[in-house]
């Protein structure tokens, strides 16, 4: 790991926000004009398409003729694409061996993101899922009871999913466990770990906890915000803060809100900072708006890795699929390129990787207008660093019952698990080798040669 | 020469030799005839000026009168210092004699002369010396006096001080600039002492200078503004004695009835005596406390309304002599039930606390026990939002308070959620089954929450079935009422630490292969049957009455090992293997300590002692008249323990953070605003990251496992601690805390504080009401001092008291109960 965790601790300190005490020197110091990621800075976002996202819909192969395969068709049936809201499929070319060819295409609504693709940066991660060990169709029909606890439960599955493991192992997530290793013992800086949504497993650290933060919510508060720092019952509030009962608990309690006293102070001065491109107002638009914002003021806070998670809603289309479906990738679509856009003009393009994810697929076989609860999905990474314009991970075979499938309805067993993945970005972040398999203790279950997928530069 | 005399007595007794000098030319012009040598032979008229002196404030006025003798025209002309009619520099004369002074004394610090001259013999003159002075300096008090020897800085305030005003100290030995200043501001006659003046505005002057006791003593102050005649009356002073005392302790607190030495020390004196007092009291009184000749302090049965009492030490040598110590006054038994009530209900009321002193703690806690349970809406017609509004109506209202403490920690060991399950026909049910168990056998409750729809529904239990090829038994049920529900990952002590194998490892309390066995032993329960409905193989999770229904068809027949080598014999029913597996599972001795840690955390404290752990989880493992798991039994020795009832702990590591529920409503409580059972407060909980009954999972919305590093505690034993659980600090990381803060000052902000708004205007009353409400008194000195001086500076009564309670509700001496 090349973090200058010293250099990191030294400005931190300097900033008087050294082991969580008050704010002393004030942002006079702050050299707000800069506004810059630090030289070595990366960071890592984690976009959750929170409902299972139906990736058979989002990348679908297609014949020389730029039509839908017949597995494919066959399938899905009556949510089969094109369709009424998803008229012309996005043609992507594919060199990677898979049982389709060379010919795929993406969801009407995901242009830019198909243009990343075709820039070389950004990659597909083909039928990805929560999954501790390969598993082929007849291991799993062997078996007396399912692969992880609560299969097919959203909540359980996005606190899995979001572990790494299907086990839940001790509930941190791994992007926590990222910036934990990233984060000096003891010392562990405001904003390393950063969660848009309060539902934050992957942020959560073994000793690193996410700081939640809504777009936009700079931990105003509303008593005594907007007082000066003179008035007295400002100055009443920070002496109460700082002082100290040797009750273990009570201390930790105003250790608290002084933290977020001072996170008030670090966000209001990002707030100066406005973005260079014009975020969509959706919900993902915003947080992913929030999250350039604060990826502009690391470089002020010492920060020189971040781990990001954002939450985007309503991807549970049991139903009306076709219209919901493509108007969420749109959102999706459109949030991605502004924030791409963003941090070209940052210069920060290479040291950004965003990655999709989701706590479980949808089935092949439609249930009315829409889909169930699946297992296994296909994923974007996105950014500088990627080794974009390929697919990665085997890609599955789109038949109900077959080689792939669970059961009968097209539940279909990843063929590469969310450990692969995160492993891979893990070791992009700066993670060594050795420290892997701690990050991901089901690792060495799978082949050396894929442990690390190679789609990171 | 009657003139002479008349202007010299007429002169004040301070004028200064320079006028003096400056007068004696003057009165040679104002002899009858000028005075000029054979003059007389020429006229016989004279003009006479009456008074031939005067003085006159700025823009005052003076009427003189003229005779004119000798001729007989006795017309005059007026002038002053030779200007006819005057000016407004020097005054003016009107033809009458009225002479209206300048608004500014005269730059040249003499008297205007003001002239009448005879029309008929203008050779004849009459003169009145006028002077025009500044208004008198009234000093009305000197702070400090009496004056410290040495160095001193005192300020006067008083009326009339003009920039310029000069202070004199004026004493018998002092030798001051006496009659050599020539300022016309000196007294002639004494020898006073210049001190360094500085005007502050025409009601203060600050002045410094040094003085001997000797110089002190005796002494006056005089104020002269600038210009003559502007003289203040003396003002007296004394010295301050070279005795002073101390006092130790300066600040404390002490319980009603309590006692406490205090010790003064009195230097500069052989007499070392002192006089006692407290609120200005010699001795004290009953409603103050009071203090013997020796300074033993005995505190009075009462808090008085201040909250505190002031203790003063004088000095026998010197009265002016006096230390002063602050004594906080503590009612140990608003600390007692105060404590007691927090940890049984949602915190106290005024009703509830009278309740308690009333009955005593063992009554009110058997009565707590047989309280009727409040009631919940009807599960089938209820909304979720009127399962959620009712869970906090009771919570923060019900009668019934130490059931419904019952089931929210329940609620939080055994978890189901809307974030699942959106539905009050899963909801309401399973509260009821919390309710009508809180206080009732554990064993019982397990296998009502095992066959309960709406867990069947949360932990996949329903429709689950013996195994068939691509369909396994479902596990998630076996998993967590293991892990979650009764014993744990590892193997316990009975006084709840971890049992260590021989390398010094945990030992797992389950394998996969009991997961797996426990599942199979599980299989066969289906969702409860409609009415009017044929029972089917696997009813769907519809009608949320009643209990699962079991299905021996989908039930496994095989054999299952469980726990500690139990086995369930092949080709058993589904409520035969049901109730060995639960049997098997409530006979585990992890249980006792297990649901004692998780209980004592909801209840009392984050960090119990072993031995705290141990004799609840034994109070579970007998009740006494040997009856295992009865939760009534395990609460009451939750909550007597001489741990929980320690109301002096000086152990650094008590308490446990207030829940985001227990917070506000408890506040809600304290402060008396009502809540509606039609609340619709639920959504403010989100934010707080305690969405009331949508857990994110299973887990709860925190872990009662959850640690925290904090400065290290020395351990009696040696060694030192340096991670403390604090599972309510998972859901308090700053985020959380200002949604926290922000609801609160909402809340605050549109309450009615006119129980502290109508003390708020003396900052000590307003502090001390809003310590008894939130703290029971225990507020800290430092915490104290700050909040007064808050509260000192802001005038606003309404904010004042905002601030001082908005400031004391998010402290974490607030934060933790304790």
């Amino acid at each position: 790991m090349n973090t200058p965790a010293h250099l990191s601790r030294r400005t931190f300190t300097k900033l008087g926000l050294g082991a969580g005490l008050g704010w002393l020197g004030g942002l006079g110091e702050l050299p707000l004009a800069r506004s810059a990621v630090s030289p070595d800075y990366k960071a890592l976002v984690c976009i959750f398409l929170a409902g299972g996202n139906d990736g058979h819909n989002t990348i679908i192969p297609l014949t020389a003729g730029g039509s839908p395969v017949a597995d494919y068709v066959n399938s899905r049936q009556t949510i089969a694409l094109p369709s009424t809201n998803a008229k012309t499929l996005l043609p992507i070319a594919v060199a990677q061996p898979n049982p389709y060819g060379s010919a795929f295409g993406l969801h009407p609504s995901l242009a830019k993101i198909a243009g990343l693709y075709a820039a070389g940066r950004a990659a597909v991660i083909a039928n990805t899922g929560l999954l501790d060990a390969p598993l082929t169709r007849a291991q799993f029909q062997n078996l007396k009871t399912g692969n992880s606890v609560a299969m097919f439960s959203h909540s359980d599955q996005t606190t899995l999913v979001q572990t790494g493991l299907a086990t839940g192992g001790d509930g941190s997530g791994w992007g926590g466990r990222l910036a934990d290793l990233a984060q000096p013992v003891g010392s562990e800086l405001p904003l390393s770990s950063v969660s848009l949504d309060y539902s934050s497993v992957f942020a959560t650290g073994r000793r690193v906890q996410a700081t939640r933060i809504s777009p936009g919510n700079n931990f105003a508060q509303y008593a005594l915000g907007f007082l000066g720092p003179t008035d007295p019952r400002v100055v009443a509030q920070t002496n109460l803060l700082a002082q100290s009962t040797q009750l273990r608990l009570v201390d930790k309690a105003n250790e608290t809100m002084q933290r977020a006293l001072e996170l008030n102070k670090i966000l209001t001065s990002a707030g100066t900072a406005a973005p260079l491109n014009v975020f969509p107002a959706s919900p993902i638009g915003q947080q992913l708006g929030e999250v350039a914002r604060i990826i502009k003021i690391s470089g002020n806070l010492g920060l020189s890795r971040q781990v990001f998670y954002c939450t985007h809603f309503g991807y549970d289309t049991h139903g009306g699929q076709d219209w919901a479906h493509a108007r969420l990738l749109a959102d999706l679509d459109a949030a991605v390129d502004v924030f791409q856009k963003e941090l070209n003009d940052m210069q920060a393009a290479n040291k950004v990787t965003t990655f999709t994810s989701s706590e479980f697929g949808r089935t092949l076989q439609p249930s009315g207008t829409g889909s169930d609860h699946g297992w296994g999905g296909h994923q974007f990474v996105i950014g500088g660093g990627v080794n974009g314009g390929k697919f990665y991970g085997r890609f599955p075979t789109l038949v109900l019952g077959g080689p792939d499938d669970t059961g009968t309805r097209g539940v279909l067993i990843p063929t590469t698990s969310v450990a692969q993945v995160g492993a891979t970005l893990a070791a992009w972040f700066g993670t060594p080798a050795a420290a892997l398999g701690t990050l991901f203790p089901n690792l060495a279950a799978f082949p050396a040669e894929q442990q690390n997928l190679g789609f990171m530069l | 020469m009657a003139g002479s005399d008349t202007l010299t007595s007429g002169r004040n007794h301070i004028m200064t030799a320079r006028i003096l000098r400056l007068v004696f030319i003057s009165f040679s012009l104002c002899l009858p005839g000028a005075g000029v040598p054979g003059a007389a032979a020429q006229t016989t008229a004279v003009v006479t000026v009456t008074p031939a002196t005067n003085n006159v404030p700025i823009t005052g006025t003076r009427q003189l009168a003229v005779t004119v003798t000798g001729v007989a025209n006795t017309a005059v002309t007026w002038s002053v210092n030779g200007i006819a009619g005057g000016n407004s520099t020097v005054g003016t004369i009107s033809a009458t004699g009225l002479y209206t002074a300048p608004a500014a004394i005269l730059s040249t610090g003499l008297p205007a002369s003001v002239t009448a001259t005879s029309v008929a013999a203008p050779t004849a003159s009459g003169t009145c010396l006028m002077t025009v002075r500044n208004v008198i300096p009234k000093p009305a008090a000197v702070s400090p006096n009496p004056v410290p020897p040495g160095a001193f800085t005192l300020t006067m305030t008083g009326n009339n001080f003009i920039t310029g005003a000069r202070v004199y100290l004026a004493s018998a030995v002092t030798t001051g600039t006496g009659t050599s200043d020539t300022s016309g501001q000196i007294p002639a006659t004494a020898k006073a002492k210049a001190l360094i003046t500085v005007v502050n505005s025409s009601l203060k002057i600050t002045v410094t200078g040094t003085a001997t006791i000797a110089e002190l003593t005796g002494a006056s102050l005089i104020v002269s503004n600038p210009g003559p005649l502007a003289v203040s009356a003396p003002f007296s002073i004394s010295p301050k004695s070279g005795v002073s005392v101390s006092v130790a302790p300066v600040a404390l607190t002490v319980a009603l009835g309590g006692t406490q030495a205090f010790q003064a020390t009195v230097t500069g004196t052989t007499n070392l005596a002192v006089t006692w007092k407290i609120n200005g009291l010699t001795g004290g009184s009953a409603d103050v406390g009071i203090i013997s000749a020796a300074g033993i302090f005995t505190a009075p049965n009462a808090v008085p309304p201040a909250g505190s009492v002031t203790i003063q030490a004088v000095a026998a040598a010197d009265p002016a002599a006096v230390a002063t110590a602050t004594v906080t006054l503590l009612d140990p038994l608003a600390v007692k039930y105060g404590r007691f009530l927090e940890q049984t209900s949602t915190g106290p009321t005024t009703q509830s606390l009278a309740e308690v002193r009333q009955l005593g703690i063992p009554t009110y806690l058997t009565q707590q026990f047989t309280l009727p349970a409040s009631p919940w809406p009807d599960g089938s017609t209820a909304s979720p939002q009127q399962a959620v509004s009712t869970f906090i109506y009771n919570l923060a209202a019900g009668p019934d308070q130490l059931r419904q403490r019952m089931i929210y920690a329940l609620s939080q060991i055994f978890v189901i959620s809307f974030h699942k399950n959106p539905a009050a026909n899963v909801m309401i049910p399973w509260l009821e089954i919390l309710s009508r168990n809180a206080f009732g056998n554990f064993r019982t409750l397990l296998r009502d929450i095992t066959v309960s729809q709406s867990m069947g529904l949360y932990l996949d239990l329903g429709n689950s079935n013996k195994p068939t090829p691509g369909s396994g038994a479902n596990e998630n049920y076996a998993r967590e009422v293991m892990q979650l529900f009764t014993i744990g990952l590892v193997e316990l002590n009975p006084d709840g630490s971890a049992r260590l194998d021989l390398v010094g490892k945990p030992i797992p309390t389950y394998s996969q292969a009991n997961v797996m066995n426990l599942a199979l032993a599980l299989t066969g329960w289906t969702y409860a049957t409609p009415p009017g409905t044929t029972p089917r193989a696997n009813n769907p999770a519809v009608y949320g009455v009643g209990e699962m229904e079991f299905r021996d068809g989908n039930h496994d027949l095989t054999e299952k090992r469980l726990l500690n080598g139990f086995i369930l014999s092949s080709n058993q029913t589904t409520v035969a293997d049901l109730n060995g597996a639960l049997d098997n599972l409530f006979q585990h001795p992890n249980v006792g300590p297990f649901l004692a840690t998780r209980l004592i955390r909801s209840f009392v404290t984050s960090n119990p002692s072993a031995g705290y752990i141990q004799r609840v989880a034994s109070a579970f493992n007998n009740d006494g008249t040997g009856t295992r798991g009865n939760l009534q039994a395990v609460l009451t020795a939750i909550l007597l323990d001489a741990e929980a009832r320690n109301d002096n702990s000086a152990d650094v590591t008590q308490g446990k953070l207030r829940s985001p529920l227990l917070h506000t409503l408890g506040l809600l409580r304290s402060l008396n605003i009502p809540i509606a059972v039609t609340n619709t407060i639920a959504s403010v909980y989100v934010g707080m990251g305690e969405a009331v009954l949508s857990a994110p999972s299973v887990f709860g919305h925190y872990s009662p496992l959850f640690q925290m590093s904090v400065p290290p505690v020395a351990l009696t034993g040696g060694g030192v601690l340096t991670k403390l659980f604090a599972p309510e600090f998972q859901i308090y990381t700053p985020a959380e805390a200002i949604n926290r803060a922000n609801w609160i000052y909402q809340v605050l902000s549109a309450a009615d504080l006119s129980a502290f708004t109508g003390v708020a205007s003396d900052p000590v009353l307003l502090v001390n009401a809003v310590d008894r409400t939130l703290l029971f008194g225990r507020m800290s000195a430092g915490m104290r001092g700050t909040l007064t001086t808050a509260a000192r500076a802001t005038p606003d009564l309404r904010t004042r008291a905002l601030t001082v309670l908005y400031l004391t509700a998010m402290d974490g001496e607030h934060l933790v109960q304790r």
